[in-house]
């Protein structure tokens, strides 16, 4: 197989490892050990850089698949952000849209953290609302 | 005194009523690679009619590059397509890893692959554990790689997750470190020609190679022959995945997810979020036959997902598919760069200019998926 593939899968798994363990990737010095284009690598990365924006422990993330819009998570999304606008802004949590969760078959769900909270734990969802 | 009735077996997870049988040893000794050497079982898997996802059979897909069998070639399975609602195949996948590889090596020995690769989604790191941990216990128990007795060889490789990988084209320039969107102009990885699968099509290879084999090709029809995974979801209580034999009518599709409805309301969408909307009653009476000039015929980016909602829930899955299309689309042509917020406001002659400019099909889906139910 080719060097520049090798290398690219080299990168990828580095990319990989480094969005699993939080830690911040060190591009050129990846670009520089593999022999890739830097500019590449990071057109690459900025690309995708939205859909790993880490999510702080009280932050939410919403699924917004066909399943889970169609079993409420609409209604959900629009109960949570009035009850996140009507706290004061210090005590505010950052409420995102996400592509499918791949849980439809415990749907609606989301995200709170790094937890997935499904339909068989509507607890968290009271409690948020609540606060 | 009633006998406890005896569970359904399935063709693609025979081994689901047994414990741990996602380790290789359990999987082993229910009969889990036993029959990867006959050369008659591989000789009747290139000949199989069964239908690969474009609605080929998979002895037409694999003879498609008239290669001599003495050049290399390679087998690629493309977990990294993720598409909402296929939450199915993960499942499975985490149930029964040991079924892929068996499929894997399959399809290698049939095609006489030298390479194999199994494509996963660096955003699920649950999936990578459990597929590394099957090749690992695969590795060491001879069954490819430097400790066995043929030349086959796997990598496992991270993709972020894209629908675009369904066009292979736009996968094999990921894979090459191209951004999707500035396609390859031929099927090649690693300079050598390369079948792509989805995993479900492994877990078939697996069933017809399996003692079920004849049985498994024995049902569906001349045109569908076999048995195929459909997963059943929408606005449904429970999301299901059912084993269908082809010509099996929609109806019938339906009745096996348990849920209790009825056809003569709300809409079926078939093949996911940029799927085909029906009215139920206009399709119900309708056989299942996926080839590819049958009306159930599988596209590009498309699933085989069957769903039904209500006509308020369609709305709402139209509204998703919106936003799915626009975070999806490469951008590499006015069209699809275009389509975040087109979809729901164009008239039907914007959008035949627009596909006029598209680069790929991508676009055109996603115009049909908008059809159907109002916003």
């Amino acid at each position: 197989m080719s060097q520049s593939e090798v290398a690219w899968w080299h990168f990828l798994s580095e990319w990989a490892d480094s969005l699993q363990s939080k830690q911040p990737l060190k591009i050129d010095e990846l670009c520089e050990k593999y022999s890739l284009d830097s500019n590449q690598v990071k057109e690459f990365v900025d690309y995708f850089e939205e859909d790993h924006i880490d999510l702080r422990p009280n932050d939410l993330e919403v699924c917004m698949g066909s399943t889970c819009r169609a079993k409420g998570n609409e209604a959900i999304w629009d109960q949570l952000n009035k009850a996140n606008n009507g706290r004061v802004p210090e005590s505010q949590i950052v409420i995102r849209p996400s592509l499918c969760l791949s849980e439809c078959d415990r749907a609606p769900c989301s995200k709170e953290g790094s937890k997935i909270r499904t339909n068989e734990d509507q607890n968290w969802l009271n409690r948020i609302l609540r606060v | 005194m009633s006998q406890t009735a005896k569970p359904q077996v399935s063709f693609y997870h025979p081994l689901r009523h047994v414990d741990s049988a996602h380790f290789i040893d359990v999987y082993m000794k229910h009969g889990g690679y036993a029959r990867l050497n006959q050369p008659q079982l591989i000789q009747q898997l290139l000949t199989s009619k069964f239908l690969n996802r474009n609605g080929i059979s998979l002895s037409s897909y694999w003879s498609r590059m008239a290669l001599p069998p003495t050049k290399p070639r390679s087998v690629l399975v493309n977990m990294a397509s993720t598409e909402p609602g296929m939450f199915a195949m993960r499942r499975m996948i985490q149930r029964n890893p040991h079924g892929l590889i068996e499929g894997l090596l399959l399809a290698a020995k049939a095609t006489g692959a030298d390479q194999g690769f199994l494509v996963s989604p660096i955003e699920d790191s649950l999936l990578a554990q459990t597929i590394e941990r099957a090749l690992g216990e695969s590795h060491r128990e001879g069954l490819w790689g430097d400790t066995a007795r043929w030349s086959f060889d796997i990598q496992h490789i991270r993709l972020p997750k894209s629908l675009l990988y369904d066009q292979d084209s736009f996968l094999l320039a990921s894979l090459s470190g191209q951004r999707p969107g500035y396609p390859h102009r031929k099927e090649f990885l690693c300079a050598q020609p390369v079948h792509i699968h989805r995993a479900e099509e492994l877990y078939a290879l697996v069933a017809m190679a399996s003692e079920r084999g004849d049985i498994f090709m024995s049902k569906g029809t001349v045109n569908s022959p076999g048995v195929y995974l459909i997963t059943i979801g929408g606005e449904i209580a429970k999301t299901t995945t059912v084993e269908v034999p082809g010509g099996t009518t929609i109806a019938e599709i339906m009745a096996a997810s348990g849920h209790d409805f009825s056809m003569k309301d709300g809409w079926l969408r078939w093949g996911g979020v940029l799927g085909h909307w029906y009215r139920p009653d206009e399709i119900e009476a309708q056989p299942f036959e996926i080839s590819h000039q049958d009306s159930f015929c599988l596209r590009t980016f498309q699933y085989p997902l069957l769903e039904w909602y209500s006509d308020e829930s369609a709305a709402a899955a139209k509204r998703a598919m919106s936003y799915f299309a626009g975070d999806q689309s490469c951008g590499a042509c006015l069209a699809c760069s275009r389509s975040t917020t087109g979809l729901s406001k164009w008239s039907q002659s914007e959008k035949q200019v627009f596909s006029s400019l598209a680069k790929c099909s991508f676009f055109a889906r996603a115009c049909e998926a908008s059809e159907g139910p109002a916003w």
